[in-house]
């Protein structure tokens, strides 16, 4: 059995011959366990700072500074369908500057990363991310992505590639960046480039490679790449709360209501509460925005308002981010 | 236009969707200049987009500014269509030596569907396709009011475009996409991972047609990332669903409300009920741990909802189960 230079799981030369039904959404607490054998090998960790690696993501899965993205296969038996993980995190320009990363950065950047949220240092909060956000400023760190088969020749694979692509623009869209940076493996060359992301330099003889992009260069490219796509912003324009933002979020993945009231820890008339404010708050700030659908009688107009809300977010994921600041 | 979406108060709120028969007016609009059709031609258009709109081997959708007021909107249109499979060979990959088969491509699809030569697909037929060797698509054109992509909102339109394109076309198995456009254009194809497949011919680039395009061979050395690879991605479907029953999921995929749909796919509400549940009970013949917990109940009334956030949820990541397939 050879290992996956790109996770830390043992693999066969190959996928299973199958047809995949790959979905991905964001990672709940209970996916953890499946999500640990896709932790890189290559980040550089201690195999003590592995070890504290459950507890710590345990912590953060659900912080607002945290994208967390799951690809699964839903032909897999429950327990056994988490296919690829992939990471990134919201920084303010103090760890930016403090890493270096606009400059030349020493290598195992995210190494160094989990080695100050094990010492305890905390991710932004919704106040500060909101901010940061608001003034241009925000930087993403991807962390890593992790699958668990590494021929990257193989259909399967090139699915789970294309299925991190759309995870990633639909994930982390919405943000007004000012820069993405991603250290990864040589083995990634090929696909960090197809993304769109730009190389950058490193310290010769370094293990990994390091790739980024800027806005000012975002600018400079033409639409099509997962990179360039991720700079697309507007300012929100309804300003919702971190809840309904978070509600919105999850149901844009269209579960259902006891799912959504258990991931956001509410409960069924807490979540009917959060729908009804985000109703009254889109009404207020565009009265005409329900056209028809909105009467005032919640149960039976619920699911059209409902409806009308997501296929707006959909398309304007700026809705969904964390904003302190003047509104649009 | 009197609106200047560069402005930094200018609160754009671009979105995409699939065009609908009254559009039809504000898409002329839309018609790239590089087209050149004849007077008569463009006369006959509309007529020949209000009978091709819903047809099934027509792939068409709008980008549209809901900033602005209704009827001034639609910013965008990109319009394809599934070619027959010997047009890939006679014109797409023969004007490599032939430049005139390609520049003239949508001129001669238009003149052709205008005189009865060429009729579009029909959904058995490009079920066949799909099942088969793949479907061929012939983007005709897209064409946005704004063009000077050193303009911020030039280019948000440009990145919807990318984002309906991936959309409209994912979930076919495909053999070859091509894309008409004027060599001015390239940069933009070129960003979305479009190829030009001969050289243009002499004359203004702005007015000078050219065929690009990726094949399936082209498309399998590139890795996912961008547009054109994008819509390679193929599986089999599962659920095997009915047109109307697929063509009501890719509408509800918009989150359109019921009152909506229902001219659109020309039903009752009680015929809307109906295909809600066929598209149901089809799933849980297939898998009948589906929808878990919802499926206990058959009140439709009560659990619909929840039912079909989970079919819509399923169908958005997995396309192919709203192509014709047999």
């Amino acid at each position: 059995m050879a290992v996956n230079p790109m996770s830390m799981a043992p693999m066969a030369v190959t996928p299973p011959e199958r047809v995949p039904r790959l979905r991905w959404r964001p990672t709940r607490q209970a996916d953890l366990p499946e999500c640990m054998p896709l932790v890189p090998p290559w980040l550089g960790l201690s195999s003590a700072e592995r070890a504290a690696l459950p507890a710590l993501w345990a912590q953060i899965v659900n912080a607002p500074a945290i994208y967390s993205m799951v690809i699964e296969d839903l032909g897999l038996a429950p327990g056994q369908r988490v296919q690829a993980w992939g990471v990134a995190m919201a920084l303010a320009p103090e760890w930016v500057a403090r890493w270096s990363l606009d400059h030349r950065p020493e290598p195992l950047i995210v190494a160094r990363v989990y080695r100050a949220l094990l010492a305890g240092e905390t991710l932004m909060d919704e106040t500060s991310f909101g901010r940061v956000n608001a003034c241009g400023e925000l930087s993403m760190l991807c962390l890593h992505y992790g699958m668990h088969y590494a021929d990257i020749e193989h259909p399967y694979v090139q699915a789970l590639i294309a299925a991190g692509n759309e995870s990633m623009r639909f994930g982390m869209s919405g943000h007004q960046l000012s820069a993405l940076y991603y250290e990864n493996a040589a083995e990634s060359d090929g696909w960090m480039r197809a993304a769109g992301f730009l190389q950058r330099s490193m310290p010769e003889a370094a293990p990994l490679h390091y790739w980024g992009m800027s806005r000012a260069e975002a600018m400079r490219t033409i639409p099509g790449s997962t990179a360039r796509q991720l700079f697309e912003s507007h300012p929100p324009r309804f300003r919702l709360s971190v809840s309904q933002r978070r509600l919105l979020w999850r149901a844009l993945f269209d579960e259902d209501d006891a799912r959504l009231a258990q991931d956001l820890g509410v409960s069924a008339h807490g979540l009917k509460k959060l729908w009804r404010g985000i109703y009254e708050r889109v009404s207020d700030v565009v009265p005409d925005f329900f056209g028809d659908a909105g009467g005032e009688d919640d149960g039976k107009r619920g699911p059209e308002k409902r409806r009308q809300v997501l296929a707006y977010v959909r398309q304007r994921p700026e809705e969904l981010r964390p904003w302190v600041g003047a509104a649009a | 236009m009197s609106f200047s979406p560069d402005r930094p108060d200018f609160a754009s709120r671009l979105r995409h969707r699939p065009m609908r028969r009254s559009d039809v007016a504000e898409c002329m609009g839309l018609l790239p200049p590089w087209l050149e059709l004849d007077a008569e031609q463009r006369s006959l258009l509309p007529a020949l987009w209000e009978r091709l709109v819903y047809e099934p081997g027509v792939v068409t959708g709008v980008s549209e500014e809901t900033a602005l007021p209704p009827g001034q909107r639609l910013q965008g249109w990109g319009t394809t269509l599934v070619m027959p499979a010997q047009w890939l060979h006679e014109v797409a990959l023969a004007c490599t030596a032939q430049p005139e088969l390609g520049t003239v491509a949508t001129r001669a699809v238009y003149q052709a569907l205008l005189d009865g030569r060429l009729q579009v697909p029909s959904e058995r037929e490009i079920a066949q396709a799909n099942a088969g060797d793949g479907v061929v698509f012939l983007a005709l054109h897209y064409y946005q009011l704004r063009v000077d992509l050193s303009s911020p909102y030039a280019l948000r339109l440009l990145s919807m475009a990318n984002e309906a394109y991936r959309m409209h076309h994912a979930g076919y198995r495909v053999r070859a996409v091509f894309q008409q456009a004027s060599q001015a254009d390239e940069p933009w194809l070129n960003g979305a991972g479009f190829r030009r497949r001969h050289a243009a011919l002499p004359g203004p680039a702005a007015m000078q047609p050219v065929l690009y395009g990726v094949t399936r061979e082209e498309a399998a050395a590139m890795l996912p990332g961008i547009t054109a690879r994008h819509v390679f991605e193929h599986q089999v479907p599962r659920f095997r669903l009915t047109s109307t029953q697929r063509r009501l999921l890719w509408l509800a995929l918009f989150d359109e409300s019921d009152a909506h749909l229902m001219p659109l796919l020309e039903v009752s509400v009680h015929g809307l009920k109906k295909l809600w549940r066929g598209i149901y009970e089809r799933i849980e013949d297939v898998e009948p741990a589906f929808f878990g917990d919802a499926a206990a109940s058959e009140d439709e009334g009560k659990r619909g909802p929840e039912k079909r956030r989970q079919v819509l949820a399923y169908v958005r990541q997995r396309p192919e189960e709203l192509r014709p397939w047999p």
